[in-house]
């Protein structure tokens, strides 16, 4: 962006250009930022720039009196309600809850029942599981078992796509006798993007899976 | 007894493997951050930065093994909580991303003598901020809330938000002149 005040003032018999409205904005937030430092000789001797810092100072510290929401509404009480809310979830959370396909035993996840979980339990016991967009929604393959690095991407999605194939027999199926299979993981959630990727590839799908609402985790299957 | 604060890497240590006290701990310090960066990123949806909250530590607890120590916990937190907020609000409420208040589309007033936040600071235009920083793009609302009201870093917050710190300075100038317009356009500059 340009600032629309740029004007030449003297110093000393030179002209300087006066500081960038975003340069003064910063100084008057931080007067510390190493990055401004510049500005200061010029800040000394130019009367317009001082009030223009002046008003921004106002400014901000007009904002920061004025809270955009009344938080004293909420007070101790409050915060220890919510924090044994919190609690019980956690409590909740931390009783494991076995993948898909892993056992026997586990019958459903979320809203959707295991239909067949023998090949996802095989896949699973390979090594850390990774996954990927398909590149159309229509492919039915997300999900590799890739236990060395270093496989070029190319061959990853290739492996994937057959590793997909055979996962057909670990489809799901909802309430409604709707099959499903396909993890398309991740694309939807491009903010969580550099989080979630690194969460998969050290740690384990079973992991990802369980941080999902059923709708999301819904979202993730591709129906057949 | 005396309390012995753990280190960082005891801290990170304890989050990765689960530690229930570290985790109940960290509940009751943190929480309120996470609570009020939703609360202000929603105009002051009480049930939804209530949701948040839950649903952050929730996913803190389900990544916990992911957590190595490079940025605080309470930065790491509120990057969960921020992208929980994102998704949350979905992709209907992300179209504001474009703006209300075209930024660079009119020039900052001119001071005359007055500061307009003086108005709000007597109580006297409150909505009137809460309109105006519900008026910015949703990357500038939250690092301008993070800045002003949870007073983090521009590091911090190019770590909360996902953007560069440079990145972070211009969105915190252009949402603080945006501020500025819009008060002025309702006719609280003085």
């Amino acid at each position: 962006m340009t600032s629309p005040v740029i004007e030449l003032h003297s110093a000393r018999g030179r002209t300087m250009p006066c500081i960038p409205e975003e340069s003064l904005l910063l100084l008057a937030e931080d007067p510390a930022d190493q990055s401004q430092a510049e500005h200061s000789a010029h800040l000394r001797s130019c009367a317009v720039c001082s009030t223009r810092l002046s008003d921004w100072e106002g400014i901000l510290s007009g904002l920061r009196k004025t809270d955009p929401v009344d938080i004293t509404a909420f007070d101790d009480n409050y915060f220890r309600e919510l924090a044994q809310d919190v609690e019980l979830s956690l409590a909740e959370a931390k009783v494991s809850r076995p993948f898909l396909g892993l056992q026997a035993r586990t019958s459903s996840w979320g809203s959707l029942q295991v239909a067949a979980p023998v090949a996802l339990a095989a896949a699973l016991l390979l090594g850390i599981l990774w996954s990927r967009q398909a590149p159309e929604p229509t492919d039915t393959v997300a999900i590799q078992s890739e236990p060395a690095a270093n496989v070029p991407e190319a061959g990853l999605e290739a492996e994937a796509r057959a590793l997909g194939r055979q996962l057909l027999a670990s489809a799901l199926e909802d309430e409604h006798e709707n099959v499903y299979a396909s993890l398309q993981y991740f694309d939807h959630h491009d903010d969580f993007m550099d989080e979630t990727a690194a969460f998969v590839l050290h740690s384990s799908l079973e992991d990802a899976l369980h941080q999902l609402d059923d709708e999301s985790l819904g979202s993730l299957f591709t129906q057949l | 007894m005396e309390h012995i604060e753990p280190s960082a890497a005891e801290l990170t240590a304890a989050i990765r493997r689960g530690d229930a006290d570290v985790f109940s701990h960290l509940v009751q310090e943190h929480q309120r951050s996470v609570f009020f960066m939703a609360l202000r990123m929603t105009r002051g949806d009480e049930p939804f930065a209530r949701d948040i909250v839950q649903k952050s530590f929730l996913a803190a607890w389900r990544h916990r093994k992911s957590f190595r120590g490079e940025a605080s916990f309470r930065t790491w937190l509120l990057r969960i909580a921020h992208n929980e907020c994102l998704n949350e609000l979905g992709r209907a409420w992300r179209k504001r991303e474009s703006g209300i208040i075209e930024e660079d589309a009119v020039p900052v007033p001119e001071s005359r003598g007055e500061n307009p936040l003086d108005l709000l600071v007597r109580g006297e235009a409150r909505e009137l901020l809460v309109e105006a920083v519900a008026s910015l793009s949703t990357r500038q609302r939250s690092v301008a809330m993070l800045r002003l009201y949870q007073d983090l870093s521009f590091k911090e917050i190019a770590d909360v938000t996902g953007i560069t710190v440079n990145n972070a300075k211009v969105n915190f100038h252009h949402a603080v002149r945006n501020i500025r317009q819009f008060l002025a356009n309702q006719g609280v500059a003085a």
